[in-house]
């Protein structure tokens, strides 16, 4: 069956159809969630909530663009939504913006684990890790964050270079020393 | 190894190729949370309807009550100021005027009302007169007993004139209504009067009760121009007033406003309706709005857009083709032997069937080409035939072994029911059919053009087909058997139709429709020699299933 029949399955709510595209894209949304979440069960229940929105709006997928892209912004969306309402009180400095902050950092890379590069970002504070995610991992510019989080350029430029100095210091500090983990 | 390495590039890295299965009961969680929606979905759609036609029911009445309560507080409020009107006629002003003040707290008063309350203190003198006036209009009677004797003509005069500025003033009729109400209240009792909503159960006319209505929709300009307009008549009246006696003037009122009741009447009505439809309106897009747009969603949707090109037309369509087919002619004749012509023919159902390709050029035409098999054929009825060695064949029949020695005749002409052979024999002539079967092979090539294009296609088809004779047999039908005689000679090997027809389809998936094409096809040389002027044509019911891809 191509992907474009299963989508159409899936707008008529065909529950086989469902689960095939689930398994079909679950790991790598899941991979999304554990970015932009807190730790692995909220990672998970990001996913769960972002499926059910993807299955609920597919009516509205018109074949235009990348489905991938589709999917990933809907889990990245609902992500967003869930750390940006619960911190909107969070006092930001937005004075703290050094571009010229040394983003270079000296690592072990075989022995980098990837679980620990998700397990620091997870411990980021929501907006350092949406920021960070967004304009480091998936290139977002700070003017589309700015606009997504509803926050001004000023301070998603200032989450970054906070978001960039925490995790440097976290790898040089504990560098490899999780590589059990993976 | 140690290198060195900007962050963002490192996580990018790592993260690139980041694959994580997801717990396994999260597949679970969802599909729990799926079949509960679509229970649901289910159940929703039963009651759904019924509740949009309650909320609108009680949103009528609820607007109606609304309605409603402000006319009782229009009436308590001009009956407050009947009560003050009525009283200082009676010259205990003093009092009154603390009643008024607490009546029109109690009233629930909106701007409407204070305005209106305002306006009447302010023309308390005014009215007072008019009160007097409006009486001797109202109620002759009445007048004849008040001890105000307005029984110059001038005066009159004067009187419809306050009514008249009153009328534009408030542009509430029924204020100097009611004061006339009030008055013959007064001549009643005197407690009815001070009673604040007795306008309702008092002698207040249903027209009164009317035009009270109407005060809920001053606002809206129709009623204020048909008060306007009353002026009018009323102001035109007035000028020939000098003259006339107030009796005249009084049925004049009292007709204009008759009339105006009427239209007031309509006018409620359509302003009502509007009310609710506006507030149906309001409803629906409350109900819109409440789904709040997420900012990030509509920038996202519009750099998708953005990014996204013209969906692709699907062209090729691969289509079956069943059909059964209709043969006849549009004249009689026989292609067999003119000698027939005049027989009575019986046309066989046939069936067609094959496959198609269509060809979109853009998204209301298509090509359409494909190959069919299609036989047709049909009995000529009323001959005989009887065995005679030296036998003439039919005219355009090349007979077979068999038929050479089988002599046709058209029953309406042959003499007797037997033939006396050479040989002395006694040849019997028995009754029979000459069945004539024709099959070909169709190259239709069509287009079509859609004139409906939803769920339920129309086309409309035009064009020709190539037929390529495949099959030719005549055959003598005669009690149940059936003998082929030969083959006919005249039919050409090629020949060609012309088609038109309609086109319906079905699509029931997003790639498969159903379709159903009555086409008629008409042939144009399928005999290349005398045809007995035969003119064939065939109607087919064509139906099948296409695919696109």
């Amino acid at each position: 069956m191509s992907l474009e029949q299963l989508i159409y399955n899936c707008k008529r709510n065909d529950i086989k159809a469902q689960e095939t595209l689930y398994r079909l894209y679950a790991s790598k949304l899941f991979s999304v969630c554990l970015k932009y979440s807190r730790n692995y069960e909220e990672a998970q229940d990001n996913l769960q909530e972002g499926f059910l929105i993807i299955f609920e709006k597919i009516d509205q997928y018109s074949f235009k663009g990348s489905f991938d892209g589709w999917l990933k912004r809907i889990i990245v969306n609902y992500t967003l939504q869930q750390y940006r309402k619960e911190n909107f009180l969070n006092i930001v400095d937005e004075n703290f913006a050094d571009d010229t902050a040394d983003v270079n950092i000296e690592i072990d890379n075989e022995n980098l684990s990837v679980d620990y590069l998700l397990k620091i970002i997870q411990e980021l504070p929501d907006k350092y890790r949406m920021v960070f995610n967004l304009f480091a991992v998936d290139g977002y510019s700070h003017q589309e964050i700015a606009e997504m989080l509803k926050i001004s350029v000023g301070t998603s430029k200032s989450n970054l270079s906070r978001a960039r100095l925490i995790l440097k210091e976290k790898i040089e500090s504990g560098n490899g020393k999780t590589k059990s983990l993976s | 190894m140690k290198e060195n390495k900007n962050i963002d590039a490192l996580f990018q890295d790592k993260f690139k190729n980041l694959d994580f299965n997801p717990p396994t009961d999260a597949w679970q969680n969802i599909e729990e949370r799926l079949l509960e929606k679509k229970e649901k979905r289910r159940v929703l759609p039963f009651w759904w309807k019924f509740s949009g036609i309650a909320a609108s029911l009680v949103l009528g009445f609820g607007l109606l009550n609304v309605v409603l309560e402000n006319n009782k507080t229009d009436n308590s409020i001009v009956n407050s100021d009947k009560n003050k009107n009525s009283d200082s006629n009676e010259s205990k002003s003093s009092k009154n005027t603390n009643d008024i003040v607490t009546e029109e707290g109690i009233a629930k008063s909106s701007n409407d009302n204070t305005v209106i309350n305002s306006k009447v203190s302010e023309k308390e003198g005014l009215n007072k007169t008019s009160l007097k006036n409006d009486e001797t209009i109202a109620n002759q009677t009445n007048y004849n007993k008040e001890t105000n004797t307005n029984s110059s003509s001038k005066e009159a005069v004067s009187n419809k004139f306050n009514y008249k500025n009153q009328i534009k003033k408030d542009g509430i009729a029924n204020r100097s209504k009611s004061n006339l109400n009030n008055k013959t209240d007064k001549n009643h009792t005197i407690k009815e009067t001070v009673l604040p909503n007795n306008s309702l159960h008092n002698n207040v006319a249903e027209k009164s009760s009317v035009i009270n209505k109407s005060n809920a929709f001053t606002s809206t300009s129709e009623f204020k121009n048909e008060i306007k307009e009353e002026d009018k008549v009323v102001s035109s009246v007035l000028k020939k007033e000098d003259i006339n006696s107030i009796n005249n003037s009084n049925n004049s009122i009292k007709n204009i406003q008759d009339d105006k009741n009427i239209v007031v009447k309509n006018n409620i009505k359509t302003s009502t309706e509007n009310d609710i439809k506006e507030e149906i309106k309001k409803l629906d897009s409350t109900s819109i709005a409440s789904v709040v747009p997420n900012a990030m969603e509509e920038l996202l949707i519009e750099k998708e857009n953005k990014k996204s090109k013209e969906p692709k037309l699907n062209r090729w369509q691969l289509t079956s083709n069943v059909a059964p087919i209709y043969f006849s002619s549009t004249t009689n004749g026989s292609p067999l032997d003119s000698e027939l012509k005049n027989n009575t023919k019986e046309y066989n159902t046939n069936f067609s069937y094959g496959l198609g390709v269509n060809y979109a050029v853009n998204k209301k035409l298509k090509i359409r080409t494909g190959v069919n098999s299609l036989s047709i054929d049909y009995n000529t009825n009323d001959v005989v035939f009887y065995q005679n060695s030296t036998a003439k064949p039919l005219k355009h029949v090349t007979a077979n072994t068999m038929g050479s020695v089988i002599q046709i005749e058209n029953k309406n002409n042959a003499q007797g029911t037997s033939e006396i052979a050479p040989s002395g024999n006694l040849l019997n002539k028995f009754d029979s059919s000459i069945n004539q079967k024709i099959g070909y092979l169709e190259i239709p090539f069509e287009l079509s053009y859609k004139v409906l294009n939803k769920k339920i296609g129309v086309d409309v088809i035009g064009g020709f087909s190539t037929l390529v004779l495949n099959q030719n047999e005549v055959s003598l039908i005669s009690s149940g058997t059936q003998l082929n005689i030969g083959q006919a000679n005249n039919l050409n090997d090629i020949h060609f139709s012309t088609n038109i027809g309609l086109g319906l389809k079905y699509g029931f998936l997003k790639r498969l429709e159903a379709r159903i094409e009555p086409v008629l096809k008409y042939q144009i040389n399928t005999f290349n020699a005398d045809s007995g002027s035969f003119k064939p044509y065939i109607f087919g019911l064509y139906s099948g299933i296409s695919y696109t891809f």
